[in-house]
């Protein structure tokens, strides 16, 4: 074996190895400054989807999924089989599935009780802990403005509730028109389409902003797990009875989040509904409220954060 | 890089509460130690030069740029290593530091071989796969000296780098920070309240006591500002010693006493090319006029950081409330 002697240098002179330091510079190919909220998204997103609790609601979210999925599937069967016998191939669409606005609306609607619990448990992880573990000192010492680092946040917990909502019932739409005898429905459906999007995103979104705001605010999973039940459980349950008391007054249900998003969907997928009477001004005015409260929470709290403290 | 840090007219208000004033101060490249007690401006000015405080009047620059106006360029070009852990939970060491990579720019591939690169270097080779939040105080601080080399800045600010660390740890701390200059080129602003961490390592210091600049320079230059000094004690009369003292351009600072007790202890800062015969021949006359004034301890007065500090900001404060502590 050939010895260099000058790797034999530093030894001799009673050094240690860590004297022949190499620190190559740093590449100079660098990522575009505006995208520099990807790593934070990514990093989010990674935190959260390796906890086996996500494993969980992501695998009670997808049972829903994987009901409808296979409910298409058999009617597609069943309609194949069942040519000309009308009446119950009617039924079976009737009572299992449409594929109108309002049954993707309804599959969107169903799965946001698994998000709202998914985001009550994942906030500290998201947002709670960058607080707690004075996180926030050590992204803002980067260069990375706080709104790159707000949209780092809103990317992770958007894609994490898009995975239950957004994604599964496109997948489902493009089953549902796939197993029809023509891909007319896919023309005709343009609406729908737009309904799952626009809907899906929305509660996505919204959802997340709501989090972010109420994560940065609390920062303890039990406190907000406990303010999550108090806006998604607590609070409709109390509008429900002031609504009843007050003889029907429709601006009572601003004040609950789920109706403000069914409102929403409503409209997004061209569903006449007389549930909400109120001014259509009114929701929009609610939900904007709710999220810019959130935003100003978030905000705020970061802004307090100094690096050096 | 011609100036480290600018500072022109700058000043930070909290309300009526005055955080920050310097009127020009310029730091250039090298180790720089920003000395000072609790609530004297380290971390007001240490924010307004990242870009994060906006200054209430004046400007700062930091490596030549604008520190309000161009705080991505700054922070993209410094390092900085908190005080306090300040890490993502949940994350190995590797991922945090190429986490700090891939938020300096980096793209992941480089981010991480950037983090390898690094972790060999500060040795934390061995640690790099483990959860950042279950290593012990040594590691951790590696791991955030780690990501604020990353990015292969031109200055590394150190914010109290061997708070919690053992003696030896502290050792390999600043051998590590003293290396960085000396053959990684990185200038560094070390803020510390320890004197003998500052005084091992930096060049430069700048001294801040309630919001102001009290000193600034190299550390030569301010130790030798008084050569030609001898700490004396004296018996009988002060006032007429001090006035024989004077007479003969000596120059006098009282030391510290007990309250109530007049002074004993001076520094005496003999004019010129004078020696020490001069005080002998002070007190030798003051001696055949008043025979109880005499010159009972003489010594050379060796200046360090440590009496600088404590001789500016302790002329500069009023003294400390009994069980005060100015960390």
């Amino acid at each position: 074996m050939e010895i260099d002697e000058v790797d034999l240098l530093p030894t001799a002179m009673g050094a240690t190895v860590v004297d022949r330091w190499t620190l190559s510079s740093a590449p100079d190919e660098l990522r575009a400054p505006a995208l520099a909220w990807w790593p934070v998204a990514r990093i989010g997103l990674g935190l959260v989807v390796k906890r086996r609790i996500f494993k969980v609601f992501l695998g009670l979210g997808l049972i829903n999924f994987l009901f409808y999925s296979a409910m298409i599937y058999f009617l597609a069967g069943l309609s194949a089989q069942l040519k000309g016998q009308g009446p119950v191939e009617e039924f079976a669409k009737t009572f299992i599935f449409t594929g109108t606005g309002e049954a993707f609306r309804d599959i969107i609607t169903g799965q946001n009780i698994v998000v709202m619990l998914l985001l009550a448990i994942s906030g500290a992880v998201l947002v709670g802990n960058d607080f707690r573990f004075r996180s926030l000192t050590f992204y803002f010492s980067k260069p990375l403005e706080r709104w790159q680092y707000f949209l780092g946040k809103l990317v992770a917990t958007s894609l994490l509730v898009s995975m239950l909502t957004l994604l599964p019932c496109l997948v489902l739409f493009v089953e549902y028109g796939l197993f029809g005898d023509t891909f007319d429905y896919f023309i005709e459906s343009r609406r729908i389409l737009f309904g799952i999007v626009a809907y899906g995103l929305l509660v996505s979104v919204g959802m997340s902003v709501l989090l972010l705001g109420v994560a940065a605010l609390l920062q303890k999973t039990i406190s907000i797990v406990m303010v999550w039940g108090l806006i998604f459980i607590f609070l409709p349950i109390v509008t429900e009875v002031i609504h009843g008391a007050a003889r029907g007054s429709d601006y009572w249900k601003l004040l609950d989040f789920w109706s403000l998003l069914q409102w929403c969907s409503n409209a997004f997928f061209g569903i006449e509904s007389s549930r909400f009477s109120a001014e259509p001004w009114s929701p929009i005015a609610a939900l904007a409220a709710w999220l810019g409260a959130a935003l100003w929470a978030f905000w705020s709290k970061t802004r307090a954060v100094e690096v050096v403290s | 890089m011609s100036e480290l840090i600018r500072l022109e007219k700058l000043k930070r208000l909290y309300g009526a509460h005055l955080a920050f004033e310097a009127d020009e101060v310029v730091l250039q490249p090298g180790v720089v130690g920003l000395l000072g007690p609790n609530g004297a401006g380290k971390s007001t000015l240490l924010n307004m030069l990242m870009g994060l405080l906006a200054p209430s009047a004046g400007r700062a620059w930091m490596l030549g740029y604008d520190a309000a106006r161009e705080s991505r360029k700054v922070r993209s070009r410094v390092g900085y290593m908190p005080e306090n852990d300040s890490f993502v939970a949940g994350l190995s060491v590797l991922q945090f530091v190429s986490l700090a990579a891939e938020l300096c720019g980096q793209k992941a591939v480089d981010a991480r071989r950037r983090a390898h690169e690094v972790l060999s270097l500060l040795g934390l080779e061995e640690a790099r796969y483990r959860l950042i939040e279950e290593q012990p105080t040594g590691i951790r601080q590696r791991a955030k000296l780690a990501q604020a080399l990353i990015n292969d800045p031109d200055l590394v600010i150190l914010d109290e780098p061997t708070n919690g660390l053992d003696p030896a740890g502290r050792s390999a701390m600043l051998e590590l920070i003293s290396r960085l200059h000396r053959e990684q080129g990185k200038s560094i602003l070390l803020s510390s309240h320890l004197l003998g961490d500052v005084e091992r390592v930096c060049d430069s210091v700048v001294i801040l006591d309630r919001g102001r600049v009290l000193a600034h320079g190299e550390v030569s230059e301010l130790t030798s500002s008084r050569v030609n000094s001898y700490r004396i004690q004296v018996t009988g009369s002060v006032e007429t010693c001090e006035a024989a003292l004077n007479d003969r351009g000596v120059e006098l600072e009282a030391l510290p006493a007990r309250p109530g007790v007049p002074p004993r202890d001076f520094i005496a800062t003999l004019p010129g090319e004078a020696d020490t015969r001069l005080l002998f021949e002070a007190f030798a006359a003051v001696g055949e006029a008043e025979p109880a004034c005499l010159l009972s301890g003489l010594q050379p007065h060796e200046e360090n950081l440590e009496t600088i500090f404590e001789r500016i900001v302790g002329s500069a404060s009023p003294p400390p409330l009994p069980g005060e502590n100015h960390g």
